[in-house]
């Protein structure tokens, strides 16, 4: 599945060898060469849409033929379309991290207009629970911490405003290259507000080390710094371009073109950057956030093995030399202003010229639609990372999605378009005929079913059994969130408030300026909302929510684990939360159904489920609410597979 | 083996073949072969032939004196109170003289091993005990110094070795989990469960903090008090079989039968959890051993937690962390002596000693040394030095201390590498984290430079780009 012109050359072979053992005349001769062979690196190109193919829903969207293409060079077939309540469970998940209320999905299902499911596409983006959705995959790829880490792990009371400003962006469709500029630089551009100050917490989200700042020795103070500014060369090289820039503090990158000299380079642009608490513009004198407080920095120094007690050639700050029609050469004198060094980064990478900020931003938002990025592995484009499995639709999407006359850096228009796709609406059943041909296949003389033919072998799953070519829709668990939240939906219990500082459900203590955090479950609608705005705590960790994957704050997780435990499902089972929201959900469906317990029980499977139950499900219910409760079979459903599943 | 498979047969019977009508063949077999795969602590057989099948790693946070404990010397007795002619650079940047210890040193055993009499059981343990007293670290910042010694890196955020161990080498035990960590009982460490975070890795490995004291010692472990078995069971009756029934519309989906298995399981973890905890069955001796009668609460809660951890060992558990310490504030509730060694170390060591001790005893007397790695660690040693010209405590020092390992696989009584003759430089094979994690990872049949897991571009391991395996001390 590489793309054309991936294969390295023997002359690239030389070059990375020549990474490995770095001289650096070699290297200022001939780094330019070796970005003309890195497939990411490369200038977008702008394939051709591929004639239309398949079925007659297969035809409307671009992402569709690129899909389709691919799809019929391995003798493959989509799956049929998803059925509209399982469409719409999915959409509303995926869209907004809830599940649909009972009148959106009985009014979708009724609704027989040709655009109905572009009308709920429409509704779901507009709707403000749709940054709180997507701010949380943003989070997770810069990772956003509200407190300090390490020894001490203080509250950071103003880093709520980051949040708050990245789901407001997402809500009010802020283009993208505004959006990086003002995370980057928004501060110091001549635009600059209350707004793009607060941006600047993306900075500043990962971990500082109190103790070690204040310490009596110079050198521990150092290194302290060190490893912070990688924390944040790091974050902002992988969140907007998909390169380990961190890989190269100490040597040549290993695996890419990118010399030591370039870690240092970006990291004199934001060698000024310090945390903390700031005013930010108009706002009063009690209104602070957590982010950037840039100073004039010193002279930067390449560092032997990255130790600051051994510097070596000092650089000007500049950004990567690899990308070779898109200088990185910024222009900037050693002792150029510190402002001046991070709004030309800023347009270095907010450019349209530059193809690994489209491809990157592109490529997570069909991530978090798929479940799986065109690269699987979304931090890192480089020859350690994974290839794209459709090079040619990745390339078109990045283009339309910078093009004046596509999308022009919409993020809410790159949605409509994926999801819009006949791709995205196929269901994730494995089809009955897959799975016949295959069994047909494999009988033996006797006829007889071979107890070692499992559906593994259908040509389907043969080829292509993690299915990244989209001969189906992936199902998944619900993530930490998600699962969460739908719960309180369910129960009726969400508090919808937005912003602000986020709830604390843990007992504080404090000792001599440290701190412990002790999870508990306060129950109470301040505790009610939505799981962004629980407080970032790192120390402070959520049992039901770590057992479902919700990840390290300190830790860049462009894409979180899916694992499933014996842990997960003891919270799932006892929690008190769980259990708190099981009672709500049967209060609920009493209320809502009148006193019948069969409509009562179809009340609690089309809330939760989103279709009718099947007689024996029903029957099986009403026998266990009326001898051990609504709040059994609400319980049941709760814990059930289908409901955990998003398909 | 046997109890494992009809366990899962059994397990498949109720759950997908017992169920939903018309269920074919290959179901079966498909289910069968995700449920093999479903227990996230599935073992996982070693590289090579592994020396020891589990670990308890001893954690004394706050920065042992190596001087006045395991690395006698006499040369501080001589230059007491003078100036040591070294440059220290120390955390709160106030050298002070020489400092003797004001611990008496004694030999002990058969090997003849240093220890001063801060540590008495301990010194009865001598000759299992493996030293290395060349030990250095990166930092004297208590934080990423701990974060180094646990996880390799001095940042947050990267997974213990306890996560590493359970990623790569699963368990022996399904019913409990892989990776279990015991914090003090007085306090949890500074950073609190940073220090066994998975990081990176699946949430499984992350390490499953007990609470001290507690018949539930894992959170959500307990049926709640208002659901009666009845009610449950018969709510679990319904659950399973509406999950069989999706199952068996959904074949090929593996996950499905992956979280009907992680039911089965949680079940029995609520089983086996209580019964590991309680301690009715131990035997007074024993307990007494331990001190879990012991006046001083630190040292019976800490007792306790020794205890738990050979119970946890001896059913399979993988990976047991023991803390002993915990923040920095004030009072000091771990080894952090600045202020008073003595003060502060006596009362330090009044916790420790004695149920380490007998841990190490009783893990020898049931035979389970000859298949666990004890493994006793500090994040930094203390300067011979004074902080201060007329302090009497001692400031951290990355550049000299002592640990020590015993059981499967090492040489016991062996003193390994050394520091200078007063204490300040490792001189003599020097030892990094790094390698004690190598060490650690081949005693389990491990090649630490294979244990990887991709994460952001680069195949991470627990010793980083660094570690060497210290043959010196392997038996």
């Amino acid at each position: 599945m590489k793309p054309p012109g991936s294969r390295p050359s023997r002359l690239v072979w030389l070059l990375l060898l020549a990474a490995w053992f770095p001289l650096p005349g070699l290297w200022a001769a001939t780094v330019t060469t070796v970005t003309t062979n890195l497939w990411s690196l490369q200038p977008l190109q702008h394939p051709a849409i591929p004639p239309a193919s398949g079925p007659s829903e297969w035809r409307n969207n671009p992402i569709d033929a690129f899909v389709a293409d691919k799809l019929r060079q391995l003798g493959l077939q989509p799956a049929p379309p998803a059925d509209r309540g399982t469409l719409l469970r999915r959409l509303s998940f995926d869209l907004i991290g809830l599940p649909p209320s009972a009148e959106e999905t009985a009014a979708f299902l009724r609704d027989s207009r040709g655009d109905a499911y572009e009308r709920a596409v429409d509704r779901l983006l507009a709707s403000s629970h749709h940054g709180e959705r997507w701010a949380r995959h943003w989070l997770d790829v810069v990772r956003f911490g509200e407190s300090q880490g390490f020894e001490y792990d203080r509250i950071r009371e103003h880093a709520w405003r980051y949040r708050d400003y990245v789901i407001q962006a997402f809500n009010d469709d802020k283009p993208y290259d505004q959006f990086i500029r003002e995370q980057l630089a928004g501060d110091v551009l001549l635009e600059a507000n209350a707004v793009s100050v607060i941006a600047t917490g993306f900075l500043v989200a990962g971990p500082w080390d109190q103790a070690g700042h204040s310490s009596a020795s110079a050198s521990v103070r150092a290194m302290v710094r060190e490893a912070e500014l990688e924390d944040i060369v790091g974050t902002v090289a992988q969140t907007f371009l998909g390169v380990t820039l961190n890989c190269a503090r100490c040597h040549n990158h290993k695996f890419d073109p990118i010399p030591q000299r370039d870690y240092y380079r970006v990291k004199a642009v934001f060698q000024g950057v310090n945390h903390g608490d700031r005013h930010f513009p108009g706002g009063s004198t009690n209104d602070w956030s957590y982010a950037a407080n840039a100073s004039q920095p010193e002279a930067t120094f390449i560092l032997n093995r990255g130790e600051p007690d051994k510097p070596k050639d000092q650089v000007t700050p500049g950004a990567l030399e690899a990308l070779a029609a898109h200088s990185g050469e910024l222009g900037l004198a050693a002792d150029s202003p510190e402002g001046e060094r991070r709004r030309r980064f800023a347009d270095w990478v907010a450019s349209p010229e530059n193809p690994l900020t489209a491809r990157v931003i592109v490529n997570r938002v069909w991530q978090h639609h798929f479940g799986r990025g065109l690269v699987a592995t979304p931090n890192d484009f480089g020859k350690m990372g994974e290839p794209p499995s459709h090079p040619e639709l990745l390339d078109w999407l990045s283009a339309w999605f910078v093009s004046p006359d596509g999308a022009n850096w919409s993020l809410k228009r790159l949605h409509k378009l994926i999801v819009t796709s006949a791709a995205y609406q196929q269901s994730s059943v494995i089809s009955k005929s897959v799975i016949s041909e295959s069994v047909t296949a494999k009988r033996s003389p006797a006829g007889e079913l071979n107890a070692a033919s499992p559906i593994t072998e259908s040509p389907a799953l043969q080829r292509d059994a993690d299915n990244r070519l989209l001969w189906r829709f992936t199902p998944h668990r619900l993530e930490a969130e998600e699962l969460r939240d739908a719960l309180l939906a369910l129960s009726g219990e969400l508090n919808p408030q937005m912003g602000g500082p986020g709830f604390r459900p843990f007992r504080h203590v404090t000792n001599g300026g440290q701190n412990e955090y002790f999870a508990s479950d306060p129950a109470g609608a301040e505790f009610n909302r939505r799981t962004i705005y629980r407080i970032s705590v790192h120390s402070a960790r959520d049992p039901l929510l770590d057992s479902l994957d919700c990840p390290e704050f300190s830790t860049r997780t462009p894409v979180r684990a899916n694992t499933t435990t014996p842990l997960q499902a003891l919270s799932l089972m006892n929690d008190s939360f769980v259990q708190r929201q099981a009672a709500k959900l049967a209060e609920r469906v009493q209320r809502e159904a009148g006193p019948d317990l069969k409509y009562q029980v179809d009340q609690l499977w089309f809330l939760t489920l989103a279709r009718e139950p099947k007689p024996a499900e029903r029957r099986d219910a009403l026998k266990l609410a009326r001898e051990q409760g609504m709040a059994s079979a609400a319980w049941v459903l709760l814990n059930s597979n289908e409901f955990v599943f998003v398909r | 083996m046997l109890s494992r498979s009809l366990n899962r047969r059994h397990f498949l019977f109720r759950s997908a073949c017992g169920f939903g009508g018309v269920v074919l063949g290959w179901l079966c077999a498909e289910e069968a072969r995700a449920a093999a795969l479903a227990s996230p602590y599935a073992p996982k057989p070693p590289m090579f032939p592994a020396r020891a099948k589990r670990v308890i790693h001893i954690c004394a946070l706050g920065g042992v004196s190596h001087v006045d404990t395991f690395d006698y010397k006499p040369e501080l007795e001589r230059r007491h109170g003078q100036d040591s002619g070294r440059k220290f650079d120390t955390f709160f940047s106030q050298p002070g003289r020489l400092l003797k210890s004001p611990f008496a040193f004694r030999q002990y055993g058969g090997s003849g091993r240093w220890v001063s009499d801060l540590l008495p059981y301990l010194a009865g343990c001598v000759d299992d005990l493996t030293f290395i007293h060349s030990m250095h670290s990166k930092s004297s910042n208590h934080t990423p110094a701990t974060f180094l010694m646990n996880s390799g890196f001095t940042f947050n955020g990267f997974p213990s070795a306890g996560a590493w161990v359970s990623y790569g080498l699963g368990s022996e035990n399904q019913n409990l989990p892989a990776y279990v960590v015991l914090p003090d009982p007085r306090q949890l460490p500074a950073g609190g469960s940073i220090n066994w975070t998975n990081g990176f890795l699946p949430a499984v490995h992350q390490g499953v903090a007990f609470r001290s004291g507690e018949r539930d010692p894992i959170p959500d472990l307990a049926t709640p008090s208002d659901i009666s078995p009845a009610r449950r069971e018969a709510s679990v009756h319904l659950l399973e079989k509406l999950n069989a029934a999706d199952a068996a519309a959904h074949p090929g989906d593996s996950a499905l039968a992956a979280r009907i298995r992680a039911y089965e399981l949680a079940a029995q973890m609520q089983l086996r959890v209580p019964e590991l905890v309680e301690l009715s069955r131990e035997t007074a001796a024993t307990k007494s051993a331990y001190g879990l009668d012991h006046p001083n609460a630190a040292t019976a809660g800490f007792a306790r937690n020794c205890l738990l951890a050979r119970r946890l060992s001896e059913r399979g558990v993988r990976f047991v962390q023991i803390f002993n310490g915990g923040q920095f504030g004030s009072p000091r509730i771990n080894w952090d002596g600045h202020e008073d060694i003595v003060e502060n170390h006596r009362k330090q060591a009044l916790t420790m000693d004695q149920p380490v001790a007998a841990l190490l005893r009783d893990l020898k007397q049931r035979g389970l040394l000859d298949e666990t790695v004890v493994l006793w660690t500090t994040e930094f040693g203390r300067t011979p030095i004074t902080q201060g010209i007329d302090g009497k405590g001692r400031d951290h020092h990355q550049h000299g201390f002592t640990i020590w390992a015993a059981g499967a696989g090492l040489q016991p009584g062996l003193a390994f590498g050394a520091t200078d003759e007063i204490g300040y430089d490792a001189v003599e094979n020097p030892v990094e984290f790094y390698d004690v994690h190598a060490t650690l990872l081949r005693l389990l049949g491990v090649e630490h430079t294979k244990l990887v897991f991709r994460h952001n571009g680069v195949d991470r391991r627990l010793t980083d780009v660094h570690g060497e395996v210290v043959q010196g001390i392997l038996a």
